[in-house]
């Protein structure tokens, strides 16, 4: 009998997750993708920011289930143009998004794999003009007054497309559901609680404006 | 028909044959296994043994990962409940499922040993497992109650940084600037989520006795002396916020 009820929950499961996959999206990374979605939308939470109101709704796992299944209908395999990279859009292609081997072969937590999804997920966003990133400025500074740099390559984000003037962008609106998640969720684990916040506080240092900044930590804080 | 009712009886006898030889040939490995570590330790670390052959189920060093953990289990009794938590943490890394409701309702107030047992474990996984080793950590750290605990988590600050997630030993030469950020963070991720836990304790005032507040500082000095600004600035916003 509790065979059955698990065979019928998984089913249901798959049946609520609509995204498609390419046939050559390896077996065990499309069984990942489908898990890590699968649970955003078990998520229930208990109050939300106005921001994360504004882009999303309530922190709920339907309304995460709707904001991916209406932006990314299909996923396809590439190795996005990088070692390194886990998952990406291509303008041109509306609707769908690349995942690669990194999914499952480097070791993150779940909530930052959904990170990189959903961040991707904004992206396909045409008619908002993909929220294309903005170039940090130059220099691009931490709070210690340093040039926020790659930690082992050096490599200065100074220059590069790689900020977000807004909270409603792709580095900004994941980091407005990360922090919602952390504070809001009634039925996450510590560690998802613990891993959003974290990977939530290091996503803020990609806004460039300190404005803006300082207006999202407002939000978190229910000012 | 009866021919094809013969050849019917003979594919359900081949099938039969070829269930009973996977059925016994795997419950004969697994004894080989446990025989193995049978003949070093008694039956507690036996059972410890086996579940943590499962847990580093993609370890390239499973086998010398294994003869670790069991040297120093050989040195602690697990009780049954240890046990018990130890085969959950297996499984739920083994399901790479962050959001496992047992995080919260079997795995608090963890006992010393069981501790030691994590932390043992932390040493033995892949340097680029940094999920597997931020799940101990946190386990660890969550649980924080005395200089002991601090002393286990000393492992964290002291292993050698992470260079990249392919391969921790070498820098990465094809970062891409858009997503690099969490890659990097991933690559600290088991420090992080142990400051994470140090400040969340530090946060609610549940930690009053000042020896034991004496003994984060030093914790946290330590590892604000860290290579990686992340984790230094991190750890000294700690000590300047709580200002011990």
């Amino acid at each position: 009998m509790k065979k059955l009820m698990l065979t019928l929950v998984m089913l249901i499961s798959s049946i609520t997750w609509a995204v498609g996959f390419d046939s050559n999206v390896p077996s065990d990374v499309q069984k990942q993708m489908k898990e890590d979605l699968q649970f955003i939308t078990t998520i229930q939470g208990s109050g939300q920011t106005k921001f994360h109101n504004e882009i999303f709704g309530q922190v709920d796992g339907g309304v995460y289930d709707k904001f991916f299944n209406s932006r990314v209908k299909n996923v396809g395999y590439n190795d996005c143009g990088s070692a390194n990279a886990v998952a990406c859009v291509i303008m041109w292609y509306p609707a769908k998004m690349w995942i690669t081997d990194n999914y499952i072969k480097f070791s993150h937590p779940q909530i930052s794999r959904l990170m990189v999804v959903f961040h991707e997920a904004r992206h396909t966003e045409y008619q908002n003009g993909n929220w294309s990133h903005a170039t940090c400025p130059n220099p691009f500074l931490d709070e210690n007054g340093k040039d926020k740099v790659s930690i082992w390559t050096g490599a200065k984000l100074a220059g590069e497309p790689a900020c977000d003037s807004t909270y409603k962008g792709s580095y900004g609106s994941s980091t407005v559901m990360l922090k919602n998640i952390s504070k809001f969720c009634a039925n996450c684990s510590d560690k998802v609680k613990m891993d959003a916040d974290i990977y939530a506080t290091d996503q803020l240092g990609r806004i460039d404006r300190t404005d803006v900044k300082d207006a999202m930590i407002a939000d978190f804080n229910g000012n | 028909m009866e021919t094809r009712n013969k050849k019917n009886i003979l594919g359900l006898g081949l099938f039969i044959v070829g269930a009973l030889l996977f059925f016994f040939n795997r419950n004969g490995s697994q004894d080989m296994t446990s025989d193995k570590a049978h003949s070093k330790h008694n039956s507690e670390s036996h059972s410890t043994d086996t579940i943590e052959s499962n847990a580093s189920h993609d370890s390239k060093n499973t086998s010398n990962d294994t003869s670790r953990v069991t040297s120093t289990f050989s040195n602690i009794q697990l009780s049954s409940t240890d046990q018990k938590q130890l085969k959950t943490i297996s499984e739920i890394l083994a399901s790479r499922n962050d959001n496992d409701p047992r995080i919260n309702t079997e795995l608090k107030n963890l006992s010393p040993d069981l501790k030691i047992a994590l932390m043992e474990k932390y040493k033995t996984f892949k340097p680029e497992q940094r999920n597997e080793k931020g799940m101990m950590a946190f386990l660890v750290s969550r649980d924080l109650k005395s200089v002991e605990d601090l002393e286990l988590l000393k492992v964290v600050f002291e292993e050698p940084s992470c260079l990249s997630l392919a391969d921790c030993s070498k820098a990465s030469v094809d970062q891409d600037p858009h997503l690099v950020s969490t890659e990097n963070m991933t690559l600290v991720y088991p420090q992080m989520a142990t400051l994470y836990q140090i400040e969340q304790k530090l946060k609610s005032g549940s930690i009053q006795d000042s020896k034991f507040r004496q003994d984060i500082r030093n914790y946290l000095s330590k590892a604000a002396s860290h290579e990686v600004p992340t984790i230094k600035n991190k750890a000294q916003s700690l000590l300047d916020q709580y200002k011990f």
